[in-house]
């Protein structure tokens, strides 16, 4: 069952490391089947790259959680799986076609989602949420889940990755 | 020590040439669920060094092993190793979906959300148990 204490050291956690990484994007969840507080981030080279951010991360796990009996808890970075443009449906507004690759950025930016088939041409659509909804920066959109050989990786501001097709 | 908990390393070993073997073939999903379970062998090899440890039962035994690891090793570990530790449950989730899930890890999602992590920890607990896990 999810703790309000702990929820709110979670918080804690993540002000003091954004005081040291202020662009860090950090989302928190706690998954109540398996009663695990789940802090994630999304920048592989703070994580695997930068000895001080591990350093300081540890730090603060060890102070505001462990030392304080709290272990049902997990951090790291979280990669955003692949997907596939290769059976893209043309959207509204319209500015990539099939078998673009496509960012983040882009995706973030993206304000009229198509609300029938008819709107996406009259094709099936799947919709990607599960995808999305790990980030408050991105939404739920239609795309056609795929995969490919063909992935390239693209780094975005710095942080977020993606790779497409 | 004891045979038994040293068959413990013995699994775990064969389970890390099993995962590299996988990953060579490009079986991403196999060399997940190998690997996943050489750092879970290891780390209950390190949790039956404390006496009288008994191993946690029902549905949420990996999250409660993960758990009882951390306790036990945490004040050991320098603080960069915490942080690297603590991707351990996130590995466990891999594992299950590697395992369970339709979808089919590919190289590129192998190498960005797990193989690293692996390394991280497996080479902490290896330091923990002492050259035992070979």
């Amino acid at each position: 069952m999810t703790n309000q204490i702990t929820e709110d050291i979670v918080k804690q956690f993540i002000i003091k490391l954004n005081s040291q990484w202020n662009d860090l994007d950090i989302e928190y969840s706690y998954d109540d089947q398996e009663d695990i507080w789940d802090i994630c981030h999304f920048n592989y080279d703070l994580q695997y790259n930068n000895i001080e951010f591990q350093k300081s991360a540890g730090k603060l796990i060890r102070t505001l959680f462990f030392d304080q009996g709290i272990f049902n808890l997990s951090f790291g970075y979280k990669h955003l799986p692949e997907f596939s443009t290769t059976e893209l449906i043309s959207i509204k507004p319209s500015s990539i076609t099939i078998g673009d690759s496509i960012s983040i950025e882009w995706l973030g930016g993206l304000q009229n989602e198509p609300k029938s088939l008819s709107d996406a041409g009259g094709r099936q659509v799947r919709n990607i949420s599960g995808y999305t909804a790990y980030s408050r920066l991105l939404k739920s959109y239609d795309y056609e889940l795929g995969t490919s050989d063909n992935i390239g990786t693209t780094t975005i501001n710095g942080g977020f990755e993606v790779l497409v097709a | 020590m004891n045979v038994i908990t040293d068959n413990l390393i013995k699994k775990a070993g064969h389970n890390h040439l099993t995962g590299e073997w996988a990953e060579k073939q490009g079986y991403f999903d196999v060399a997940v669920s190998r690997y996943y379970y050489a750092l879970f062998q290891k780390s209950l090899f390190i949790l039956h060094l404390k006496p009288g440890y008994v191993e946690p039962g029902g549905d949420n035994s990996h999250n409660d092993m993960i758990e009882d690891l951390y306790q036990e090793v945490y004040p050991r570990l320098n603080d960069e190793e915490v942080t690297w530790l603590a991707q351990f449950p996130k590995l466990k989730k891999r594992r299950r979906n590697a395992d369970y899930k339709l979808k089919m890890l590919t190289k590129n999602d192998f190498n960005l959300c797990f193989k690293y992590e692996y390394k991280q920890i497996a080479e902490l607990l290896d330091r923990i148990i002492g050259g035992r896990a070979q």
